[in-house]
């Protein structure tokens, strides 16, 4: 893996373990409650009630890295469940019920008080139906009204205008399914929700968002990248799933001064940069050596993922008058926005413009194929503005379907064409 | 009522009643054969072939007997053919697909999607501009071939009609006009009397939605009976009840959709599997066929479960994993290994 370059980036990777290893000890010592929830849940509600939540994609992720994903999915599989289902979201699952679960990384996640996650597909309810009933643990699933308000560049509204973008019966629906999920948070966690300390929390996670706006902007002005993709999403998550916290807010700011310091100095994470790539989709938990394998020998650098540019885009919610339904505004189409027309594909556009981008890779999600949605318009959108696209069929936690030489060869003769553009 | 105008409809949860109302005739948009250029520049593979061709065949401009296509938030699948259609739509002028609607029924039965799915329906009725009257006279007429369906399905339970002809026929339930399919059926019916199952093992067909009647000729070639099917297209299109006539017309129709429906969507799943586990109370089944295909990415969530349920009641079961079409040896082996009770 290549050497962290950020302080940043080692004090989030560190300030994530910390987190997690008090996590596991209030839970088991004190047998505090926490919870584990898809990352479109609005992580908000559970910070302002102190009830932690592990991201369901994340601890995915980390099972994923430390190359656990092809155990916890055999056993998926050798209980009935077929190869084709979704793995990004069920291999949490699958890592605390099934097999050596003392394997997992860090020891494993403990029994989880309340399970949470928002309806996005046809999937997920399922997955997280078997899972409350093994630990017999709550579960709390947010309905995904559609959305049919549609207008062009949803960004330019989506800070101020968000009462309209967002139509008023969906953000009124999602208040009304926060109502319960607030009530289940104060009975798990003894605390009553004070809708003050989340507006409190809200103005803290513009100031999050904000900061990593500025980072963003370092990026596209800076003659070549200061930060690799990898460390912004590093930086980013490690921040996103405590948002809003005091260490996330100083930690987004410690990134933001580290990036705009380097920019600054001219400082370039990769000297040879001469392509800059963006990586479009969920990362490549099991590989992410294969976002540097490019730098040496064609100066190709992934600059950009959705990852650190929605923060800003996708949760910079101004006028916080009523908190919960500017937090209903971020949750309603958290997901759509990120992955399916009419937002993902004009946003995606929009960003390769100001990035500078000069060659797209787009993850189709093989092991997750619901996910796959919206990526052919992404992909069509670039390439109709002369963005060359490289198509990566490959699951993002499933390393079983991955043909690491393989990629990397097709990648270099598709980066070789583009060298010579 | 003015029934000039044709509307199509995705699945079984647009409310019939409201766009027959408004005057138009509801067509259920089916798969045809054919290449799919717009589909396959467009639509990953994720999309079932039906959805592809319903949306290769719209931005053709190849269905331009269609009015409107209204599309209910049934599916996720639905959802992003909604999406994909607006984006056509917005983004090349030329490709001239119909007036799209999108129904927001949702499927947790939770007190705040009922009232959400209401609020949604009222607004349906609406946009439509449907009268009171008029949707009272398009639920008597719907209810009236509800009633042909749970007739025809109770043929097949005497033993007296082949299921795969049982399927094609309740097709029509959503593709033709339902007054008509309504007043066709009695006669149709009258005649069957023969007995065509007698020592035939009863089967029911449970998982991924059923493209066509192949499953069915297949089990019916090994010498089976398919006596149901947990599919909207079968046996629950009618479903348990009808459109009550006596309340509100928009809440009753709302009511029907929203609690007597099939949706993957639908949670939690003691609804979703209530059918299921009611038809094998009943004690009148020989065997079970789980047809969960690989490219399935739903169903086989809940398959062991409901395989773990059914192996409590000691009744056999086989698992299908392909779209098979011709004679499969293991479905046959399967099907001869079964006495009828
Ligand atoms: S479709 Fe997406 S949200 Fe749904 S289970 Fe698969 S990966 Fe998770």
């Amino acid at each position: 893996m290549a050497q962290k370059q950020l302080t940043s980036t080692i004090a989030a990777s560190e300030g994530q373990k910390a987190w997690f290893a008090s996590l596991r000890e209030r839970v088991f010592e004190t047998r505090a409650p926490y919870a584990i929830g898809q990352a479109d849940m609005p992580f908000e509600l559970f910070q302002a009630m102190e009830v932690p939540m592990v991201s369901n994609q994340w601890w995915a992720a980390v099972v994923s890295a430390k190359r656990l994903a092809p155990y916890y999915l055999d056993k998926l599989n050798e209980t009935g469940f077929h190869k084709g289902l979704c793995r990004y979201c069920s291999l949490s699952m699958a890592s605390t019920v099934l097999g050596d679960t003392s394997q997992a990384p860090w020891g494993g996640l403990p029994k989880p008080s309340l399970l949470a996650a928002r309806l996005t597909c046809d999937c997920v309810q399922r997955v997280f139906e078997n899972w409350a009933a093994h630990f017999r643990a709550e579960l709390i699933l947010l309905d995904a009204p559609a959305a049919t308000h549609l207008p062009p560049r949803w960004w330019e509204q989506s800070r101020h205008h968000w009462r309209e973008l967002f139509e008023d019966h969906r953000l009124q629906f999602m208040v009304r399914q926060f109502e319960r999920l607030i009530a289940s948070l104060e009975r798990i966690s003894g605390r009553k929700f004070d809708p003050d300390r989340l507006r409190a929390l809200m103005e803290r996670v513009n100031r999050q968002e904000e900061y990593f706006e500025e980072a963003k902007l370092a990026i596209c002005e800076a003659p070549k990248t200061p930060v690799r993709m990898q460390e912004q999403i590093t930086n980013v998550m490690a921040a996103q799933w405590q948002r809003g916290s005091e260490w996330a807010v100083s930690q987004a700011k410690a990134f933001r001064d580290e990036v705009v310091s380097r920019a600054a100095q001219r400082i370039a994470a990769c000297p040879n940069e001469r392509l800059r790539i963006m990586w479009v989709g969920a990362g490549l938990w099991y590989d992410l050596d294969f976002y540097t394998a490019f730098e040496e020998s064609h100066g190709a650098v992934f600059v950009w993922s959705m990852y650190l540019a929605f923060g800003p885009d996708g949760y910079i919610r101004y006028g916080l008058d009523d908190p919960l339904l500017a937090l209903a505004s971020r949750t309603v189409s958290m997901n759509e926005q990120l992955h399916n027309p009419p937002w993902a594909n004009e946003w995606i556009l929009e960003q390769a413009r100001s990035h500078r981008i000069d060659a797209a890779f787009v993850l189709t999600p093989l092991g997750t194929r619901p996910s796959a949605t919206g990526t052919r318009f992404v992909e069509i959108a670039l390439e109709e503005v002369g963005i060359p696209v490289f198509s990566v069929h490959a699951d993002m936690v499933d390393a079983r379907l991955w043909d690491a030489e393989k990629m990397r060869r097709d990648a270099s003769l598709f980066l070789d064409q583009v060298g010579r553009r | 009522m003015r029934k000039d105008r044709i509307a199509g409809i995705t699945s079984n949860t647009v409310p019939w009643e409201i766009l027959r109302a408004a005057g138009y005739t509801p067509l259920l948009l089916e798969d045809e054969a054919g290449p799919t250029p717009h589909a396959d520049r467009w639509m990953e593979d994720v999309f079932d072939r039906r959805f592809r061709v319903i949306f290769d065949r719209l931005c053709a401009g190849a269905w331009n007997h269609l009015d409107a296509v209204v599309i209910p938030r049934t599916s996720e699948q639905e959802h992003k053919l909604y999406l994909y259609l607006r984006e056509i739509a917005r983004t090349q002028p030329a490709s001239a697909i119909p007036e799209l609607y999108f129904y927001n029924l949702l499927h947790t039965r939770t007190p705040e999607s009922y009232d959400y799915g209401l609020e949604r329906t009222r607004q349906m009725v609406r946009d439509f501009d449907a009268s009171e009257d008029e949707l009272r006279a398009a639920i008597v007429e719907s209810n009236r071939a509800r009633g042909r369906v749970r007739d025809i399905l109770q043929k097949r339970r005497e033993g007296r009609l082949e299921g795969s002809a049982a399927l094609e026929w309740i097709r029509g339930f959503y593709s033709e006009d339902r007054g008509v399919f309504a007043d066709r059926a009695p006669d149709q019916l009258k005649g069957m009397n023969e007995q065509v199952a007698t020592h035939r093992p009863h089967i029911l067909i449970k998982g991924a939605p059923l493209k066509d009647a192949s499953l069915h000729h297949l089990v019916e070639e090994a010498g089976g009976y398919v006596v149901a099917e947990d599919d909207w297209r079968g046996s629950r299109a009618a479903g348990d009840t009808d459109v009550c006539l006596n309340k509100d017309p928009v809440t009753a129709i709302f009511e029907k959709y929203f609690y007597d429906e099939v949706s993957p969507r639908v949670h939690p799943v003691v609804h979703r599997d209530a059918w299921y586990q009611r038809e094998i109370e009943r004690g009148h089944l020989d065997g079970v066929l789980f047809y969960v295909p690989l490219e399935d990415d739903v169903l086989g969530w809940d398959y062991p479960a409901q395989l773990a349920y059914l192996a409590s009641r000691s009744i056999p079961s086989v698992l299908v994993r392909e779209n098979v079409r011709e004679h499969d040896p293991p479905l046959a082996e399967f099907v001869g290994s079964l006495h009828r009770k």
